[in-house]
């Protein structure tokens, strides 16, 4: 058949799927005269290829065809995302079943913090040697008992100013420590102990000068939150950088295609806890008037309804 | 013979081989300037804006919008404009799943946040080393930057179709359907020149040689003639 003969043959259908591709492209999938205008198509463009025909009119095909695939299979695989069934189910039952690597993540992090709070109870020097000067003086100034910074400087203003610093800087770090988890894990190693041995070294300089009450008061409420969050992301960095080094059965382009997607399950829920800390500590841990002895009770029961959420939330699920 | 190209080809269920256009690293780290200098603006706008009425006193909401700007700029876009940022429009360039079919959250999650990473190391290499030129990011979210289809138009000028006097092989005609496609793109010396080449022709004045050579393709391609 001659080229003019097959278009014209075919010019209404084609005319009809591109209509179809022109109009907004959500509702029209469940358009019921598509599939087999499509198929059409597609048996079009293979003759049209096997016949040698001109490269226009299969450019002009290819074009169809291209569109009506994103088209038809542009949904494919996107099941909703139930918020519900994510944070009910999906994201504690990941997190355990991913236990090894969030128990590494929480060894990294906090073996740093805890080994330099202790050593600088003995060796106080110790925390001039990891700190810089101006940022020691600075934490100094901001938890003097004496001073009553935290108070006087902040209003109502000054809270939400700290809420979208936490929220963007903490947040992001998690991302940061996602990322870096491309080079092998090593950048989420590297984030691990970095954060840990700067939080020990802060916590054990002013628990060592004896402003303990005013520093742990303050950081106790978001603690749970914040610090289990930076530890999950660290993982679901690791989670991706080691499909890398142990690919498994897969071959490692594809067993890091699936381990970047469970890592950007885990960090979906994390980013959102980091979130959830942000007010914690913007509106909770600064407010003068709730007495210390309060935030260290919300404090033990934040850390126990973590444990409890990721123990037992969602028990027999199984993630993809 | 195996061929030097960029395409990549995708099979659809229907046993139809996609023949996409891989975008290379030059085009793509322009659409990224694009990009950055839009966000930019955008931002620079904003701050003037947002401080003019608010003051100081809001400034915490201005990070919060900061922060969503760093992260979810692009990813918008991918997954709202199908997987094309107004960078990547601008070099008509856009972001595909590895099968061909549009981008979803989680695969743009993946490559934008990976981009911090790419933009200030191995993306470069990664992209250029690999065929499909993904960078690090396109790696683990299984994603490719391929250029929009150009839409060629059937353009056969509508003349007298003639036949032709002998017959000549598949890969013949299509040079010659080719040529009529493209003469009206092609400047009227060139035109010339081409239609020399041909000894079919043998026609005196050049410019009837370029008439009669569309009057065969419009044969070649069907048109009823005498």
């Amino acid at each position: 058949m001659k080229q003019n003969n097959f278009e014209k043959e075919s010019r209404n259908s084609w005319k009809e799927i591109e209509k179809i591709l022109n109009r907004s492209s959500k509702k029209t999938v469940h358009n019921k005269s598509f599939p087999p205008l499509y198929r059409k198509i597609c048996r079009d463009l293979a003759i049209a290829r096997s016949r040698n025909y001109s490269a226009t009119l299969i450019n002009h095909l290819e074009d169809l065809v291209q569109r009506g695939h994103e088209h038809l299979y542009g949904r494919k695989g996107r099941q909703r995302f139930s918020i519900l069934n994510y944070f009910g189910r999906e994201f504690p039952a990941l997190i355990r079943k991913e236990w090894k690597l969030v128990l590494l993540s929480h060894f990294l992090f906090y073996g740093p913090l805890i080994l330099l709070i202790v050593i600088i109870q003995f060796y106080p020097h110790i925390a001039y040697m990891i700190l810089p000067e101006n940022m020691i003086s600075q934490m100094e100034m901001m938890y003097d008992p004496a001073s009553n910074f935290i108070q006087e400087q902040r209003d109502e203003s000054g809270d939400i100013f700290m809420l979208g610093y936490y929220i963007r800087n903490n947040v992001g770090i998690d991302f940061q420590c996602f990322a870096g988890g491309i080079f092998a894990g090593v950048g989420s190693i590297f984030f691990m102990l970095y954060n840990g041995l700067i939080i020990g070294a802060v916590a054990g300089h002013l628990t060592q000068i004896g402003y303990s009450e005013t520093f742990w008061s303050f950081v106790c409420g978001h603690a749970a939150l914040e610090l289990t969050a930076a530890v999950f992301a660290g993982a679901s960095g690791m989670k991706m950088g080691f499909a890398l080094i142990n690919p498994g059965q897969r071959t490692r382009f594809e067993s890091l295609k699936i381990s970047a997607g469970v890592a950007m399950k885990i960090l979906y829920g994390t980013a959102f806890m980091t979130f959830l800390a942000a007010f914690v500590e913007a509106f909770w841990s600064s407010s003068p008037h709730i007495s210390n002895n309060v935030k260290y009770t919300f404090s033990i029961c934040f850390w126990v309804a973590l444990a409890v959420y990721f123990l037992f939330a969602g028990r027999g699920y199984e993630p993809e | 013979m195996k061929q030097v190209d960029t395409a990549y080809e995708v099979e659809t269920p229907e046993g139809v081989i996609l023949k996409l256009r891989v975008a290379g690293l030059p085009v793509r780290f322009y659409a990224y300037l694009i990009d950055f200098f839009i966000r930019l603006g955008i931002n620079i706008g904003v701050l003037i804006i947002f401080s003019l009425i608010f003051g100081n006193s809001l400034t915490g909401l201005l990070l919060i919008y900061l922060f969503v700007m760093e992260w979810f700029y692009p990813v918008y876009f991918e997954v709202f404009k199908n997987g094309v940022t107004p960078g990547k429009k601008q070099m008509k360039i856009k972001v595909l799943n590895g099968d061909g079919t549009p981008i979803g959250w989680q695969s743009s999650l993946i490559r934008n946040f990976l981009l911090v990473v790419d933009v200030f190391s191995f993306g470069y290499f990664a992209c250029l080393i690999d065929r499909r030129s993904r960078r690090l990011g396109d790696l683990a979210g299984d994603t490719i930057v391929v250029y929009e289809k150009e839409q060629l138009k059937s353009n056969l000028p509508d003349v007298k179709a003639v036949h032709l006097p002998i017959n000549l092989t598949v890969d013949e005609q299509k040079a010659i359907i080719s040529f009529a496609e493209r003469s009206k793109m092609l400047s009227t010396s060139r035109k010339q020149e081409l239609a020399e080449i041909l000894k079919v022709v043998h026609e005196k004045d050049k410019d009837k040689a370029v008439k009669r050579i569309i009057q065969y393709a419009a044969a070649i391609s069907g048109k009823v003639g005498k």
